[in-house]
């Protein structure tokens, strides 16, 4: 019995500085991130790098899942709504389908797959490799060189490729409502312009925020956590990802919660 | 754990400091004069293509370490470590960094050439010693 309990508590207590530490970098890099002097020629060429790698290299992939899944989803969405009668409120339902949850959770997750990964085996490698002991050694700081750059392009990446998925899918969206209900674009342009609201919007580009803030945050801190072998790597990138998907997820039902009260 | 160095007596070139991997060698070099005196990139690269040409490495400007050899490695971590602030640069065993010393008299005199007015410490165990006496630096034992 007691070596149970004494289990739970090594283990809570494991967990919560665990916590804790995560809180204190995440609050650091924050600081970093509005502090003027961590920026220099080398961190700006760094951000431009990573928001070309984040946001510019998935487009053409990005604007085909964009399309498909968008056209098919508000299919059955306007599908959905015709056959509960709630043709009314059709606007209103593709708007916070699309706008508040469907385009910041699907553009999180593309973003997670493709440079969350990433950035958690490329600092990982650094750390095997004493990379990152060679910037220390420079006088180089670690935050305002290496993550500031990642975090803040994360935040725009996601903030704006949500932006745009919501556009794509709801233009796209337009190709189903003709075919299935002979809706004209007039219409169909009136019925979302008339949907949408400033709220719609806070909620977009906050969550695109929040999803973009941990999208890099969680990664760099797994793979800073990393030890110094190379099999500690695909570790560091699998304890990265659960964290980060756990993440996602919590930020998602905060954001409902929030939306119901 | 901390996420900067604050010594600021020296600066150390060993196996343990290697050049970043996702960097060309003029970026390598670049970064530091970026960072610390935040000149712009174009100015900074330049100046470590200059210094690159005077070591007779030039070459190696736009390549990534990987495509390197050991001795032009080498002189781009030398570089490097002049481009910093502190007065002093110290060289931890260059055998685990060059394929071997027979060469080493020759690089210190290329090192001496480029006049950066930093004091260099090569530390070394006394099984190299022989490998420095031609070289006609001070030695300590």
């Amino acid at each position: 019995m007691q070596a149970f309990l004494s289990n739970i508590g090594e283990k809570t207590i494991r967990t919560l500085t665990s916590v804790a530490e995560v809180l204190r970098f995440t609050i650091l890099c924050l600081a970093h991130m509005f502090l003027p002097s961590s920026y220099n020629p080398a961190t700006i060429m760094v951000l431009v790098k990573q928001i070309y790698f984040t946001a510019v290299g998935i487009l053409p992939l990005f604007m085909f899942m964009s399309i498909a899944f968008g056209s098919v989803i508000i299919g059955v969405v306007i599908s959905l709504a015709m056959q509960y009668g709630l043709q009314e409120r059709i606007g209103s339902i593709l708007v916070s389908f699309s706008v508040d949850e469907f385009a910041p959770f699907f553009t999180t997750l593309l973003i997670s797959l493709r440079s969350s990964t990433a950035v958690n085996t490329e600092i990982a490698t650094m750390k095997v490799n004493h990379e990152l002991d060679t910037l220390k050694e420079y006088r180089i700081d670690l935050i305002d060189y290496l993550f500031v750059p990642r975090i803040i392009s994360g935040i725009i990446s996601v903030t704006s490729l949500s932006i745009l998925f919501a556009i794509v899918m709801l233009a796209s969206g337009y190709i189903f409502a003709f075919f299935t209900m002979g809706m004209d674009l007039y219409t169909y342009k009136m019925l979302l312009l008339n949907a949408i609201e400033p709220k719609d919007l806070i909620v977009l580009i906050s969550k695109g925020v929040a999803f973009g803030f941990v999208t890099m945050v969680i990664p760099i801190y797994s793979g800073l956590n990393a030890f110094d072998s190379y099999t500690a790597i695909p570790i560091s990138v699998l304890n990265g990802m659960v964290k980060l998907f756990i993440a996602i997820f919590m930020i998602e039902v905060t954001s409902l919660l929030l939306q119901s009260l | 754990m901390p996420y900067i160095q604050n010594d600021t007596e020296h600066v150390l070139l060993s196996s343990k400091t290697p050049l970043l991997s996702n960097l060309d060698m003029k970026e390598n070099i670049a970064l530091i004069k970026e960072v610390h005196h935040k000149k712009p990139r174009e100015t900074a690269e330049a100046e470590a293509k200059e210094l690159l040409s005077r070591l007779g490495v030039g070459h190696v400007a736009d390549l990534r370490s990987n495509k390197c050899t050991k001795e032009e490695i080498f002189y781009v971590m030398t570089i490097r470590a002049l481009m910093c602030d502190q007065p002093k640069v110290f060289i931890k065993t260059p055998l685990q960094l060059l394929e071997n010393l027979d060469n080493i008299c020759s690089i210190i005199q290329n090192i001496e050439n480029l006049h950066q007015n930093k004091g260099i410490i090569i530390l070394d165990t006394k099984t190299n010693l022989h490998h420095y006496k031609e070289c006609g630096c001070s030695i300590v034992e």
